[in-house]
């Protein structure tokens, strides 16, 4: 779990008779997820992001339940999102249509909404560790700054050296923007300070070490058979994955290519490309049996370390994304993704091509439908229209999507605290003229 | 054919080009005189509008080897496509046109292609002369080419009488006087910076000219061969039993890493592609009044900052290899050079600014880290253009002759959305690229918001210059298939009932 931000998704079955009355109310809130009437996202002051999502008819026949998903991405913690959440007249409302919603007696609500709660196996934040306000007040400062620097320009008859136009802008800064004067906390985290690079080194060093103290205790033979043992171990998973590939790609050529359905794909288009920022909701199911369900869940394990490492305002070299979590559920059977990003969904999915086609692939591939894969990460994203085609089939319609703020994209935000910390102490020539380059 | 020899088929084969309409590989610059007619058929198409499909076929002009282009060029040049409508009119099943491209289908009018394509307000489909939302629906863009303007005329007259003996209907003409400069209207050398598809003689050509080749795999264009992702691109097909006379080669793809040619389907696609037609008015005067006023009436500022909005200078020489340039470096002379990246001279934007249209419409080796997978990634990202001018020349740029002119924009792209609309909402429209804050391409850039600013990097800081906007408008537009010429006959050839 985050250690300053909670990211959590709920997930409800609605009553099979209120589809329709969820429906009506997602309908209102969706005309403006901010200030609507029903359940103004605007009004929790902490929360980055937040969607509403019905999954339709999971399950077969006489089974078949549609499900509610409430993703929240929110500075607060836990505890304090959970009262605020199940305070709230809208939340109230919305989950009054699912099951088990303890209708007389509210104050088991925050219990209520705990258990329908899901945690993220991995997760990733695109500009850490700062809260919605900061991000919201820094991009003041941004404008307020571009707007004296547009002031100071036009005087070509006496140009000012970058000396004096820094110290322009930060005399200014501090008479307009008093809680410049708090302290801030560096907006990356030690992980990411650190990067993958260090953490690779650490498990080599680690390794070294290892294998030296094994050296003079004498026990370089027990620690032969406890690698010995781990490569045979790889050796059989690398088998059986074969296998399962194997397999899958019989049942692919049996099913013949993947076609796209015109009308999800209208319905989903219908959704987005309203603003910069975009969302994708996934809710798949895992290929049967516990192999594809222990890989996913290491892979996730793995990512989600990469991801704390991972260059700041970049997913594995993706600039684009707020927050993004997955959550294995119901067992490990189903798979949650949920994405905030910016720009097209076809943009998102060409970087994941281009970039991030292994880590991706490792994942998906533990999935149904997913295209051919060769050893976990190879192949699948690689062939990026059948990918997509897989993808947009694979996606739910997000209903409602709320954004603290829409028309920033991450770089914007990593950019803007740049030039806030850019504003305290004093700056060689060097870190002024870089400073400046950030307008 | 085998899976070694299909993976082989990065480069269009040479024995498949009489199946290729001509356009896909040449703009036809020898032939600057053309005429683009909307046309419709009963629905469904009659036996007279069949036969008129299947005799033009044997007229559309193919790709020629260079020694029979040249015996041909004072012929005249046909090339045509379909619009989605237009397959089902002459008998696709649902089931069939379903395979097509999504945005296609949808087509360049639908609420959402407007959103990514950025069509609001006075660009919005509801304006639009042809191709809106409101406007006549149309099933076939003929173009013509002549070398001449009397060998035009002919042209026109003699298929106008073809098709409306056959009982076609035509929806709208777009007549196109010849402009034969090779700059567009706004006064910039235009048609610089193409992909070339591998296995054309375009290559050596464009070296020659430019300095500089990019290379792209023939997938990016043509459907049918193997695309930059090495797969063939997502291609329409047909159950093998609607071409009973064989017009069309099966299926082939790479299922699990083995070859596959499903001798129960026909690709429809192969040696086709996707066409992109945008009539696109260009307001010379409001361009050039607004670059006026934010030089403060400065001549020779003016030149230099517009320069700095396209990239560019007027005869062609990019900014970014001109850093201190304060008048165009080859004035008077075409300059066709394109041989540079960004990062190597122009890291910080300060000759070529981020949001040039230049370097947002192809930004080379500039987003990211690493130049090596920008680079790689923007070839994915390429298209064809074909675009020509239309209406006479202004005769002073400054002021509003009341004529309207503008760019055709024709192009072509084997996947609409990964291609076309990519470099239409990521990089032109995007009021975030590459980092900046609520500015589009000053020159061509839409959104939802008019946004009118635009960074300048200088030293000691950033210069922005305002009230850019609005240049341009889309006067109309659609998306089509351009199918090879054997789909023709097998479309011409399609009964009702499959």
């Amino acid at each position: 779990m985050s250690k300053t931000h909670t990211i959590v998704a709920f997930i409800a079955q609605i009553i099979p008779d209120r589809v329709t009355a969820i429906n009506d109310l997602l309908r209102q809130i969706e005309s403006d997820p901010a200030n609507n009437e029903v359940l103004p996202f605007a009004g929790f002051k902490s929360v980055h992001f937040a969607s509403l999502t019905i999954c339709e008819g999971h399950g077969s026949g006489q089974q078949s339940v549609s499900e509610l998903i409430l993703e929240v991405n929110s500075d607060d913690g836990f505890p304090l999102l959970l009262s605020t959440l199940a305070e709230h007249a809208g939340i109230r409302l919305i989950f009054s249509y699912c099951a088990g919603y303890p209708q007389s007696s509210p104050k088991q609500l925050p219990g209520y909404l705990r258990s329908k709660a899901h945690f993220p196996n991995a997760w990733h934040i695109g500009n850490t560790n700062r809260r919605v306000s900061q991000i919201l007040d820094e991009h003041r400062l941004y404008e307020a700054l571009q707007t004296r620097l547009d002031l100071l320009r036009p005087n070509p008859e006496c140009p000012m050296g970058e000396k004096a136009i820094a110290d322009d802008l930060k005399a200014y800064a501090r008479v307009s923007f008093p809680w410049l004067k708090m302290a801030c906390p560096s907006p990356n985290t030690l992980a990411q300070q650190l990067g993958l690079g260090w953490l690779l080194a650490a498990a080599s060093l680690a390794a070294v070490i290892l294998v030296g103290l094994a050296w003079k205790l004498g026990l370089i033979l027990p620690l032969a058979a406890v690698v010995v043992t781990l490569l045979i171990g790889a050796g059989i998973y690398i088998i059986v994955l074969l296998r399962h590939e194997h397999a899958d790609d019989r049942e692919i050529a049996a099913r013949g290519p993947l076609l796209l359905d015109p009308r999800h794909a209208m319905e989903l288009g219908n959704m987005e490309d309203f603003g910069l920022q975009n969302h994708l909701t996934g809710l798949i199911e895992l290929k049967p049996g516990a192999f594809r369900r222990w890989t996913l869940w290491t892979v996730l394990f793995l990512v989600n370390i990469a991801a704390r490492f991972s260059k700041p305002g970049e997913l594995a070299g993706i600039p684009s994304i707020h927050f993004a979590h997955w959550a294995l559920i119901d067992n490990g059977t189903r798979l949650l993704f949920l994405s905030n990003f910016d720009n097209s969904w076809g943009s998102y999915l060409d970087d994941f091509t281009d970039k991030a086609g292994s880590g991706l692939t490792g994942i998906w591939s533990n999935t149904r439908n997913f295209p051919h894969t060769h050893l976990l990460v190879k192949d699948g994203a690689a062939d990026g229209a059948r990918f997509k085609i897989w993808a947009r089939m694979a996606q739910t319609p997000t209903r409602v999507h709320y954004r603290a703020y829409p028309t920033l994209s991450v770089a914007n935000i990593e950019r803007n605290s740049a030039i806030r910390a850019g504003l305290t102490g004093s700056n060689s020539g060097e870190e002024i003229k870089g400073w400046l380059n950030l307008f | 054919m085998d899976a070694q020899s299909f993976l082989n088929r990065t480069a269009l084969q040479q024995d498949e080009w009489r199946d290729i309409q001509a356009i896909a590989v040449t703009a036809l610059s020898r032939h600057p005189f053309s005429h683009y007619a909307l046309l419709r058929f009963s629905e469904p198409a009659g036996q007279e509008s069949r036969r008129w499909l299947q005799t033009l076929a044997e007229r559309i002009t193919p790709i020629c080897p260079k020694a029979e282009a040249r015996r041909h060029r004072e012929d005249s040049a046909r090339n045509v496509a379909l619009t989605r409508e237009g397959l089902l009119a002459l008998g696709l099943q649902q089931g069939e046109i379903e395979t097509f491209s999504f945005p296609f289908l949808e087509g360049m009018n639908g609420v959402h292609r407007s959103r990514i394509l950025g069509d609001y307000g006075a660009d919005s489909a509801e304006n639009w002369l042809w191709g809106g939302r409101s406007g006549e629906r149309f099933h076939v863009l003929l173009m013509l080419f002549a070398p001449t303007e009397q060998a035009l005329r002919l042209l026109v007259e003699d298929e106008h009488k073809m098709w409306t003996n056959a009982g076609l209907s035509t929806a709208h003409e777009i007549p196109e006087p010849s402009r034969t400069s090779t700059h567009e209207h706004f006064g910039f050398l235009d048609g610089v910076g193409q992909p070339v598809i591998r296995g054309t003689p375009n290559a050596e050509n464009q070296k020659a000219r430019t300095g500089h080749q990019t290379l792209v795999n023939a997938g990016e264009f043509i459907l049918g061969y193997i695309n930059e992702d090495n797969v063939p691109p997502v291609s329409p097909f047909v159950a093998a039993s609607r071409d009973p006379r064989g017009f069309l080669p099966p299926v082939r793809r790479i299922d699990s890493g083995t070859f596959i040619e499903d001798t129960n389907t026909r690709d429809l696609g192969a040696n086709g592609t996707y066409l992109v037609f945008r009539q696109i008015e260009q307001n010379v005067a409001a361009f050039w009044n607004a670059i006026d006023s934010a030089a403060h009436g400065d001549v020779q500022k003016r030149q230099w900052l517009a320069a700095k909005v396209v990239g560019r200078w007027p005869s062609g020489s990019p900014v970014t290899l001109y850093p201190g340039a304060l008048t165009d470096p080859s004035s008077g002379q075409d300059d066709s050079s394109n041989n540079f990246t960004y990062l190597p001279h122009d890291a910080d934007g300060r000759a070529c600014p981020f949001g040039a249209h230049i370097r947002r419409a192809n930004p080379r080796d500039s987003l990211g880290d690493d130049p090596k997978i920008a680079l790689a990634s923007v070839r994915r990202h390429r298209i064809l253009r074909r675009g020509r001018s239309y209406g006479t020349q202004i005769e002073n740029p400054m002021k509003d002759d009341g004529e309207r002119r503008g760019l055709h924009f024709v192009c072509l792209n084997a996947d609409l959305e990964r291609q076309f609309e990519f470099i239409q909402q990521t990089w032109i429209n995007n009021p975030v690229f590459n980092g900046l804050s609520e500015e589009v391409d000053s020159l061509v850039g839409k959104g939802v918001v008019d946004y009118s600013t635009m960074t300048l990097p200088a030293c000691p800081v950033r210069e922005r210059i305002n009230g850019l906007k609005n240049f341009v408008t889309v006067r109309g537009g659609a998306y089509f298939f351009l199918p090879s010429i054997p789909a023709l006959r097998l479309l011409a050839s399609l009964t009702a009932d499959p």
